[in-house]
C-alpha cells in the first residue's frame, strides 16, 4: 500500500485542526498567573504537537525515512462482523441482560471462529456463562450488567 | 528491616499464600498461551480484585505478572513459541535442547534463572525505592512535571523503527487524558454534552480493549493455530554444577534486567533482548549461542524476570510504572482507592513492604509451580482458540463494567479493541498511547501549577536542579532515535 502514512500524516493534520478549533469554546483563565493556563492550554499544545507530527509524518514517508508498510487485511471481513456482533451485543445488553445475551454471543463468537456450528458451540457457552456468573457474581460480588431476562 | 518482617507477617497467611499461588498459577497459563501476556492477563483479572484487600489484590495481580513472564518459555522451549515476547530468545537455545532432549534441564534453567533474576531485582527494589521516595515527597510541580516528561520521552524513543508514530500514539493518549472536566477549572473538555464523559476516560475499559480486545481480532485473523507438545519431560534434570556454570551470566543479566526494569517504559522483552545479546557478547564462545546451550536461556530468562522487581521500583517510588504491566498495575491501586508513589510510602508503608514481601513470594511461588507443573501447564497450548478467544471477550466485557456499573464503558472497550487492531496492522504502538493516557492528568497538573508558581515564569521547570536535570535527559532521549535516524539514512546513501 503506497504512501500509507502520508494519508495518515494529513489525517493527523485534519483531526489536530479540529481538536484546536474547539480548544477556543473552552473558557479562558489564568488562575492567578500572568499566563494564560485554562482549560485550553493542554489541549491547544498538544493539539500543535500532534499537528508537527503530522507534517513530520508526512515528509517521513515521501524522503523515505522510514519503511513503507503493506497491511495484510486478508481476514478483515471476519473481524468486521465480529465487531458488529460485539456492538449489537452492547446495544442489547441493558434490554436482555448479561448472562441470556451472553450465552447467545458466545454461540455465534464460537461458530464464526470455528467455521461450523456444532453442539460444541452450544455446551461451552453453558459452561462459561455459568462460571463467570459464579465466580463474578456470587463468589466475587462483582456486579454484572442486568435486563429484562436477567 | 523491621517494616520488611512486618510485610512478611502479612504475607504468611493461608489466605494470602493460596492468593499468590493462585495469581502465579493464573500467570503461568497466561503466559503459556502465545498471544496472551502478562498485561493483558492484568488488566483481564483487575475484576477480580474489586472485593479483595489491597495488599492480597496486588500481590495476586503481581503473581500473575511474575508468572507470566516466566512461563512464556515453557512454549518456547517445548514448541518453539514464545508464550510472551519476553521469552523470544529462550527459542534459539531452548528449543534445540528440547530437541536433544534435554527438556527437562532446559525447563529448569529457565525456572532457575527467572527466579533469581527475580529475586535480585525485588532487592534492589526494597534498599533502592523507599530513598527514592524520601526524595520524591520534596518534589514540587516542577519537578513532577519533569518526571512525567522523562517517563514520556522514553516510552517514545522506544518504539524504534517507528518512532514518530510512537510519539503520535503518545500525544493522542496525552490528549485523551484532557477529556472530562478539567481538574484545575471544572470545566468540561471534549464532553460532547455526555454526561459519562465528565469523569473522562475511563483508563480500565481502554487497556482492555488496546491490549486485550485487539490481541483478540489479531489473532481470529491469524487463525493462529496452537501446536502440541511433543517433547518429553523427565523431570528437571538441572544440578547445582550447571547453575554455577552460568553464574556470571546470570549476575550480569540481573543487573542489566533490574536496570532496563527501571527505565520507565522498557519492560521484560527488552531486558531479554539485551541480556541475551550481551551474554554473546561477553561469551569465550559465542558462535554455541542457538545451538542449545544453558547460557541461551539463563541470560533472557534472569534478566526478563529481574525486570519485573526493576520495573516496580519507579512505579512505587515515584508514581511513574515502569513498564506496560505495572501501568495496568495503576489500574489496580485505584481501584482500591490509593495511588503508587511517594506518599503511599508516607502513608502506607505496611502496604508497601507487603508487597515486597509479596514479590518474593511469588517469585519462590512460580519457580515451585513450575518446576513440579511444567509438564501440567504444557498442556494448555491444547485450548482451542475458538474457547479461549470468546472467553477472553467475556472477561473483557465484565472487567470493564464493573469499575463504574457503566456500560458506556463497555462500549469505550470495544471501541478501543477496534482502534488497537487497526494501530496494530499500521504499525502505531499501543503502549505509549497507555502510559501517556497514565502520565497525562500528571504532565498537564504539574505543568500547569508549576506556571501558576512562577507567575507564568517557563524558567521555573529548568531553574531548580532535579527538574533541570530530568528534562536535559528527556530531551536527549526524545532527540537521540531522530539523530540515529538520520544518520542511518545518510549512511545508507552514501554506500
Amino acid at each position: 500500500m503506497k504512501k500509507v502514512d502520508t494519508y495518515f500524516g494529513i489525517g493527523i493534520l485534519i483531526f489536530s485542526s479540529i481538536v484546536y478549533y474547539i480548544t477556543f469554546s473552552f473558557p479562558t483563565n489564568n488562575i492567578g498567573s500572568n499566563v494564560e493556563v485554562g482549560a485550553a492550554f493542554m489541549p491547544r499544545l498538544y493539539s500543535i504537537a500532534l499537528f508537527a507530527l503530522g507534517v513530520l509524518m508526512i515528509l517521513s514517508d515521501n524522503l523515505k525515512f522510514s519503511k513503507s508498510i503493506s497491511p495484510n487485511f486478508a481476514g478483515i471481513s471476519v473481524i468486521i462482523i465480529l465487531a458488529a456482533i460485539s456492538i449489537i451485543y452492547w446495544i442489547l445488553l441493558p434490554t436482555v441482560g448479561f448472562i441470556p445475551l451472553t450465552f447467545v454471543y458466545l454461540i455465534i463468537f464460537m461458530s464464526i471462529i470455528a467455521k461450523k456450528f456444532t453442539y460444541e458451540n452450544v455446551l461451552y457457552p453453558i459452561f462459561i456463562t455459568a462460571a463467570v456468573y459464579l465466580v463474578f457474581n456470587l463468589l466475587l460480588k462483582v456486579p454484572l450488567p442486568s435486563g429484562i431476562l436477567g | 528491616m523491621q517494616l520488611l518482617l512486618e510485610g512478611f507477617e502479612q504475607i504468611l497467611t493461608i489466605n494470602n499464600i493460596f492468593i499468590v499461588l493462585f495469581g502465579s498459577g493464573i500467570g503461568i497459563i497466561i503466559g503459556a498461551l502465545p498471544g496472551l501476556n502478562a498485561s493483558m492477563g492484568v488488566a483481564l483479572l483487575l475484576p477480580l480484585t474489586y472485593g479483595m484487600e489491597p495488599l492480597s489484590a496486588i500481590v495476586m495481580l503481581l503473581g500473575i505478572y511474575c508468572g507470566a513472564i516466566y512461563c512464556g518459555s515453557i512454549t518456547a522451549i517445548l514448541i518453539k513459541t514464545p508464550g510472551t515476547t519476553a521469552a523470544a530468545c529462550t527459542v534459539y537455545d531452548g528449543y534445540e535442547m528440547a530437541q536433544k532432549g534435554e527438556a527437562g534441564k532446559a525447563l529448569g534453567m529457565a525456572a532457575t534463572a527467572s527466579l533469581i533474576g527475580g529475586l535480585f531485582s525485588v532487592i534492589v527494589l526494597i534498599f533502592l525505592s523507599p530513598p527514592l521516595a524520601r526524595i520524591a515527597l520534596a518534589f514540587g510541580p516542577p519537578e513532577y512535571f519533569a518526571l512525567a516528561f522523562f517517563g514520556l520521552s522514553i516510552i517514545t524513543s522506544l518504539s524504534t523503527d517507528n518512532m514518530i508514530k510512537g510519539l503520535v500514539s503518545a500525544v493522542l493518549g496525552l490528549l485523551l487524558s484532557t477529556v472530562g472536566l478539567d481538574i484545575l477549572t471544572g470545566y468540561p473538555r471534549f464532553t460532547f454534552g455526555n454526561v459519562e464523559m465528565l469523569n473522562g476516560i475511563s483508563f480500565i475499559p481502554v487497556l482492555i480493549g488496546l491490549f486485550a480486545v485487539s490481541q483478540v481480532f489479531i489473532n481470529v485473523e491469524k487463525n493462529a493455530a496452537y501446536g502440541e507438545v511433543k517433547s518429553k519431560i523427565s523431570g528437571m534434570m538441572l544440578s547445582l554444577k550447571d547453575v554455577l556454570s552460568v553464574w556470571t551470566t546470570i549476575l550480569r543479566s540481573a543487573i542489566i534486567g533490574t536496570v532496563i526494569g527501571i527505565l520507565p517504559g522498557a519492560g521484560a522483552t527488552i531486558a531479554a533482548f539485551i541480556g541475551y545479546n550481551e551474554a554473546k557478547r561477553w561469551s569465550k564462545h559465542p558462535e554455541k549461542f542457538g545451538t542449545g546451550i544453558l547460557e541461551g536461556i539463563a541470560a533472557p530468562e534472569t534478566a526478563n524476570n529481574a525486570a519485573t522487581g526493576g520495573a516496580m521500583v519507579p512505579l512505587l517510588s515515584l508514581g511513574i510504572p515502569g513498564s506496560e504491566t505495572t501501568a495496568v498495575l495503576v489500574g489496580a491501586f485505584m481501584i482500591q482507592g490509593l495511588r503508587p508513589g511517594p506518599l503511599l510510602y508516607r502513608d502506607h508503608p505496611e502496604l508497601v513492604y507487603g508487597i515486597f514481601a509479596g514479590l518474593i513470594m511469588a517469585n519462590i511461588a512460580f519457580y515451585l509451580l513450575g518446576m513440579f507443573g511444567a509438564r501440567i501447564f504444557a498442556q494448555v497450548t491444547r485450548i482451542p482458540y475458538r474457547i479461549l478467544l470468546p472467553l477472553i471477550m467475556v472477561f473483557a466485557v465484565v472487567g470493564s463494567y464493573a469499575e463504574n456499573n457503566s456500560l458506556f464503558d463497555i462500549l469505550l472497550m470495544l471501541i478501543f479493541g477496534i482502534v488497537g487492531y487497526f494501530m496494530k496492522k499500521f504499525e502505531f504502538p499501543t503502549s505509549p498511547l497507555v502510559l501517556a493516557l497514565v502520565l497525562g492528568p500528571l504532565t498537564e497538573s504539574s505543568f500547569r501549577r508549576g506556571l501558576i508558581m512562577s507567575q507564568g515564569n517557563w524558567s521555573i521547570f529548568i531553574a531548580r536542579p532535579i527538574s533541570l536535570v530530568l528534562i536535559i535527559i528527556g530531551l536527549i532521549t526524545l532527540i537521540s532515535p531522530f539523530y540515529n535516524m538520520i544518520k542511518k539514512s545518510k549512511l545508507r546513501v552514501t554506500s
